[in-house]
Order: structure tokens, then sequence, then C-alpha cells
């Protein structure tokens, strides 16, 4: 009876051994099977995900740290799909608040795409409108818990940055803007995108917590600290407004540069556009030149460019400012002849005269004497036809014809040298003119003053581009520009400083002719004379005036008064005085 | 033991299991012999290895959970920073917005301020000042950047030929 027992006892044993036996086969043969690998796999894709860090973008500043473009937090709005519990209050309440189509919301909520567990509803929701709807959220929450209740369980916030210009419409065509792509366009948002925008990082992110490791730190974008002061830009703008208003402008460009150094302290130009509100881009705008005319628009600047020919004919010693000639009223060359502005003659006439009264017959004489080979010597050393290289996206090159050009004829040394058949941007006669304010060097125009990176600022070094003249030559010049100011009583002389300018009048050629009542009036003009500290360039399209002088020069004078106060540029006398003491 | 192969192959498992059996019995017998002392051991050493192998598993699942604590707290604190920052940069552009030239420019109006022209300006000379000098946003000193080394020549190849050919023509003195 025992044995028997015993011996099923052995049997009982012997079979859970081998189910024991067979269950460890099985769970190896399963561990290691070609299914089990798959869903390993399967696993790993939702252990984690790879995440892409932006790096916050960098900030701009003006010269005195005042924020320009800056970031702010915006809102991804979505719903948990699983979560969600009542999608026609969620519908409802982005209706109310967002104002987002109720039917839409409805219908995608209640019929997503099969598989989808995240619904995007809308994104860039300003911070007020998504605290408004989180809000909501809790209250819902807090009220009802039964099933069918009123519910926006499932709906989640996701905040990241976007761009924001806390001065809105300030500095606009220098800054550019952030598209919602986070591209910069246009201005020092192009210009120095990649800085800005730093390196995104994307790694691997697992969703086991016990696998969790220190994300790398990912630097945020450099930020650029620009030469612009923005009480001058304030100011600028506003004489621009009060500009196009008074003289109907078709459009109009001031800009403000050191030109000792290049730094441009103000830029603008019309028409200007609140850089928070980027998508009216297309409606302000025809063509992408237009969004800085300062460096994008190229125009023949008419008499403003008499200084260059007179800084060339002064440097390569064939006149001197007591030099007279006799002002028939004409001057023949390549067989067509050159007019004064009046048509008239103003008899004997010195080099100061010849400035003072923008005589085009006295410059194609000076550009004849010299000959192609030096005028042109002369313009290409100033950069005429060519970028300047400035810092801001959308530079123009200007155009000018030379000898062997195709389209470049005998005249056109003569008319050149008076502003016509040559086409230049404001920043690039800016830049050849800095030559004379800044004892014959000429400045590279910028707008990044300095880049702060990593902790660390870098200052951008002062650059010149040449000397295209003799230091001598340029405080001629500049003495004789305002004595010129002084003889023909210049409206843009400010009382207390020693000024050096010029007015610009050009007739705009349509279809090939010059219409005597649309123009281009313009003024360049620098100062203090003994020490420049600014030089300002004015450009108005098309005014509703004859001649630059009544409505270019005494722009150019406002200009000034503001800047002498803005900048703390006491007048000569003063000056003297307290450099004296 | 004459039997023929086939007859072998369908007794070998009865003969297997006999042999199992008897293996069997023969453990059984001997355990039956062990002293209660000896026995004792036995169960002993058995419990303390199932002891052993608990205190393992306790100590592994602590570790890991101290682990996963550990990461938690790393990814709220993670979160925490980002907030942070983007709170930051939210302050900073509020800051600039209630700063910015058009508000002050009202403010300053509406407290009846007015701007200064050029005759009203007085000024005085205080050394050092230098009304156009930037704004510095690093605490590091400022790196101005010029050139990585001095240039080995100070004359274009083609300015240096002009002045030897200069050179070579003027006159030898008498």
């Amino acid at each position: 009876m025992k044995s028997t027992y015993l011996a099923r006892a052995r049997f009982t044993s012997l079979m859970f051994a081998l189910m024991a036996l067979a269950v460890i086969g099985q769970m190896l043969r399963i561990q290691y099977s070609p299914e089990a690998a798959a869903f390993r796999q399967q696993g790993d894709r939702y252990s984690g995900a790879f995440r892409t860090f932006y790096p916050e973008r960098g900030q701009i500043y003006d010269r005195h740290g005042f924020l320009l473009a800056g970031n702010q937090s915006v809102y991804e709005i979505g719903v948990n799909l699983q979560e969600m519990r009542n999608p026609h209050s969620i519908a409802v309440a982005l209706n109310t608040t967002l104002g987002l189509d109720y039917d839409t919301v409805f219908t995608n909520l209640t019929a997503p795409p099969e598989g989808l567990l995240y619904l995007v509803l809308k994104d860039y929701v300003p911070a007020d409108k998504a605290a408004v709807l989180r809000e909501l959220k809790s209250q819902l929450n807090s009220q009802y818990q039964n099933a069918g209740d009123a519910s926006l369980a499932g709906l989640d916030f996701r905040p990241h940055l976007q761009r924001v210009y806390p001065e809105n419409e300030l500095a606009s065509n220098v800054l550019g803007f952030v598209t919602l792509e986070g591209r910069g366009y246009f201005g020092v948002e192009e210009k120095y995108n990649d800085l800005l925008a730093g390196v995104p990082v994307t790694i691997w992110v697992p969703e086991n917590p016990s696998r969790a490791q220190e994300l790398p730190r990912v630097p945020k974008g450099s930020d650029l600290v620009l030469t612009i002061d923005r009480e001058v830009q304030a100011a600028t703008e506003q004489i621009l407004r009060d500009t196009l208003q008074e003289t109907n402008a078709q459009a109009a460009t001031i800009v403000v540069m050191n030109p000792k150094n290049g730094e441009i302290l103000a830029l603008v130009s019309s028409p200007q556009m609140n850089l928070n509100q980027f998508p009216d881009y297309p409606q302000i705008y025809h063509n992408a030149s237009e969004f800085n005319r300062a460096i994008g628009m190229q125009y023949e600047p008419g008499s403003v460019m008499k200084i260059l020919t007179m800084a060339a004919a002064i440097d390569s010693g064939i006149v001197a400012p007591g030099t007279t000639y006799l002002d028939t009223g004409f001057y023949e060359i390549g067989g067509s002849y050159v007019y004064n502005w009046d048509r008239g003659a103003w008899g004997v006439q010195d080099m100061i005269g010849c400035l003072a009264n923008s005589l085009n017959v006295c410059m194609a004489r000076l550009a004849d004497i010299m000959g192609p080979d030096t005028f042109y010597t002369y313009m290409r050393r100033f950069g005429i036809g060519h970028p300047t290289g400035i810092d801001l996206a959308g530079e123009s090159a200007g155009r000018l014809k030379v000898p062997g050009d195709l389209d470049w004829y005998n005249i056109d040394l003569g008319t050149n040298a008076f502003g016509q058949g040559v086409a230049v941007t404001p920043i690039q006669l800016m830049t050849a003119a800095s030559a004379l304010a800044n004892d014959g060097k000429m400045v590279y125009p910028h707008l990044l003053y300095a880049m702060v990176t990593n902790g660390r600022q870098y200052d951008t070094p002062v650059q010149t581009l040449g000397t295209p003249i003799s230091p001598q030559t340029a405080r001629t010049v500049s003495d004789m520009l305002s004595l010129a100011m002084d003889r023909n009583q210049s409206l843009g002389r400010v009382d207390g400083y020693r000024l050096a300018g010029k007015t610009g009048t050009a007739q705009i050629p349509v279809d090939g002719i010059y219409q005597s009542d649309q123009i281009n009036a313009s003024f360049i003009g620098w100062g203090p004379l003994d020490d420049p500290q600014f030089m300002v360039y004015v450009w108005l399209e098309r005014p509703e005036a004859d001649w630059a002088s009544y409505v270019a020069t005494p722009v150019f004078h406002n200009v000034v008064e503001k800047l002498v106060v803005l900048l703390k540029v006491p007048p000569d006398s003063i000056r003297q005085q307290l450099v004296g003491q | 033991m004459t039997a023929s192969a086939p007859s072998r192959s369908t007794r070998g498992p009865r003969r297997t299991f006999a042999a199992y059996a008897e293996m069997t019995g023969r453990l059984e017998a001997a355990s039956f012999q062990l002293t209660p002392l000896l026995r004792q051991q036995w169960l002993v050493l058995f419990a303390a290895a199932v002891l052993l192998v608990a205190l393992l598993a306790g100590l592994y699942l602590q570790v890991t959970s101290a682990a996963a604590i550990a990461g938690r707290d790393v990814q709220n604190l993670e979160a925490a920073i980002t907030t942070e920052e983007r709170l930051n940069a939210d302050l900073q552009s509020q800051a600039a917005l209630t700063l910015s030239s058009h508000n002050l420019a009202q403010r300053a109006e509406a407290l009846g301020f007015v701007s200064v022209t050029r005759e009203q300006m007085e000024y005085i000379l205080v050394p050092g000042y230098n009304p156009q000098r930037a704004v510095h946003l690093s605490a590091l000193e400022s790196v101005s950047p010029g050139p990585a080394s001095d240039p080995a020549y100070r004359q274009t190849l083609l300015q240096w030929l002009a002045e030897q050919l200069e050179k070579a023509a003027t006159p030898l003195p008498q």
C-alpha cells in the first residue's frame, strides 16, 4: 500500500518537474523569439522620444541696454483625446475665448483621425487667454465631477517662446522680424539669424524616470547690442512722420551715423510696420527693397554727389578752394551740353561758390579736367557702385557706369559729376562722405555694437574701408561746405554749431525723361565741423516741392536740433571752453 | 536480455522510470538516515539562502526606486528651470514694454514734463564722463577682437614695386 502511494507520489513529482521544465523552456523560447524582438523594439519606441531643444532666441538691445526685441510665452492649446470627457464644453470654451469655430472644433474632437492621441487646436495663444481657459478648466473641474457634466478635462497647455518687440514700430526698418517658424526676415533679425537663433540640440529623452539623465544645457542664442540710440531713433522717427505730413512726400528716409566709427545711431525709412504684426508685411510693402530704403533702394542722388566730385578734384590737385572759373551757363562734354539747374550763367565763381550755388557746369568741367580715369578711380575709392557691407540684410549695390561699359558714354562723365546717371543708396553716400568728416578715412557703417555670448561681451572693432582722400582734402572740403552753407544762408544751419552739408535735388526720370515736377530731395550734412559726432542723411521721394533746399534742408536742421540735445553735444564755443579747461 | 531491439525500446522508459524510482528511494532512505541535527542544519542553510535572495531582491528594489525618485526629481527640476527661464523672458519683455520709449514719453507728458530744447541745455565738465558710452551687458570684461597678428608687410606688392622703380629712377648724387 505504502509502495503504491510512493509510486504515485514519484509520478506526480516527475510530472511537475517536467511541466516546470516545459514552462522554463517556453519562457526561454518566447524571450528569444523574433516576435519578442519586435515587441521589444515597439516598447523602446514608446519608452522615450527624440526631442529637439530650441535655444531661447537672443535678445536685441539698443546701445543703452533698452530691449528692442525679446521673447514672451505663448501657448499651444491641444486636447489629450484619451482624457477628454466633454467635447462640447471644449468647443464652447474655445469658441468664446479664442474665437475658434465651434463646429470645426467639435467635429475635430469627436471624429479625430484614427490613432491620434493628441490634437492641436490652436498655437501662439497669448498668455492671458490661456490663463482664462486654464482658470475655467480648474473651476469646472472643482464644480462638476459626474459623467456628462461640463468639463475641460483633456485640454492641454504647452508653453513656448515667441518673438516680441516691446517698441512696436520703433526701429522696425533696422530690426526686421521673426516669423512663427522662428526664422528672421530683413534687418538684423535676418543678418544675424544664426547667431540669434543659437544651435538646437536633439537628444533621446527616456520616459522611465530611473533612466532619466540630466538634459544638456542648450545655450541661448547670442544677445546683440546695437549701435542704435533709442531716443535718437524715436526723435528721428517723429521728425520723419512730421515731414511726410508736411511735404506730402511719397516716402522718406533719415539716417544718423557717427562718421568717426560708422555706428548707425538712427535709421528710419517709410513706411514702417509694427513688428508684432508681421503678417501685415505684404499689405505694407510691395517689394523687399522698400523695407529699408536706406540700404535697399538706389536712386540718382543729384547734387549731393558734388561733394565727392569736389573732393576728388581737390585731392587730385587740379583746383583749390580759391580757384576761379567763368561760368557761362553751359559746358560741352561728350558731344552734348550740360546746363546749370536754373539754366543761368553765374559768371566768375570760385570753388566755394560752385558748391554754394550747386553749379552743374562747374562739376562737369572739373570731371572733364580730371578725365575719366582719375574721376572714376576716385568714385571707386569712395565705394560708389559697391555695397558697403553694412550688417543688414538686403543691401543694394547701386550702379556706377564706367568707361568700357556698353551703356557708358562720354557725356556720363559730366552728368555723373553732379549725380545724374549714377545710382546710389543713402548708406553708400554716407559711407563715402564719412571720408570727408573723418580726416579722409572712410568707415564701415554698422549696427552691431557688441555681441554677448556665453556671458562674455564682444565689442565690434572700428573698421575703415579705405582712405580715398588725404586728411587735408577732407578738412578743406568740409570747410568749403560749411562756408557754402553760410554763403547761401542754408536753412540747415543750427545756431552755435558749425556744420557742413549739401543739398541734392534730382529730377526723377520716367521712361527716360527727367520730370521737373517729380524730384528726389536729399541733404547730407555733419558736424560739429572741428570734431564731427554725427552725420545726417535725409532723402524725400517726390515731395510737393521743387527744391531740396526747401524741404530736405529743414529736416536736417530739425534732426540736428534734436541730436545736439540727445547726444549732449555742446555748442562750439562751450565745447572749446570745456576742452580748454 | 535476449529480447529483440523493438521490445527493448518499449521497455526503455519503464527501465528509466525504475532507475529513477530506485534513486529517489535511495535518497529517501539516506535522508531518513540523517541525524536530526544534520537535518536542522540543512533547514537553516536553506532558510539562510532564501533570506539572502530576499535581501538582495529588496536591496535591488530599494536602489531602483531611489534611482527612479532621483530621476523624477531631475525631470521636475529641468521643467522648473525651463519654466523659470520662460518667466524671466516674460518679465524682461513686460519691463521693456512698460519702459518703452512711447510709454515713457506719455507718462512724462502726463506728469507735466516737456522735452528740453537746445537753448535750455547747460553743460558742465565731468571728467571721465562719456555720454556716448554704450551699455555693458556682461559681468565679464568685454573683448575687442583685434588682428590675429601684426601684418608682415605694410605695403602691397605693387606699392613696393613702384617704390623700387622710383628709387631706381632717382638720379645718383654727383
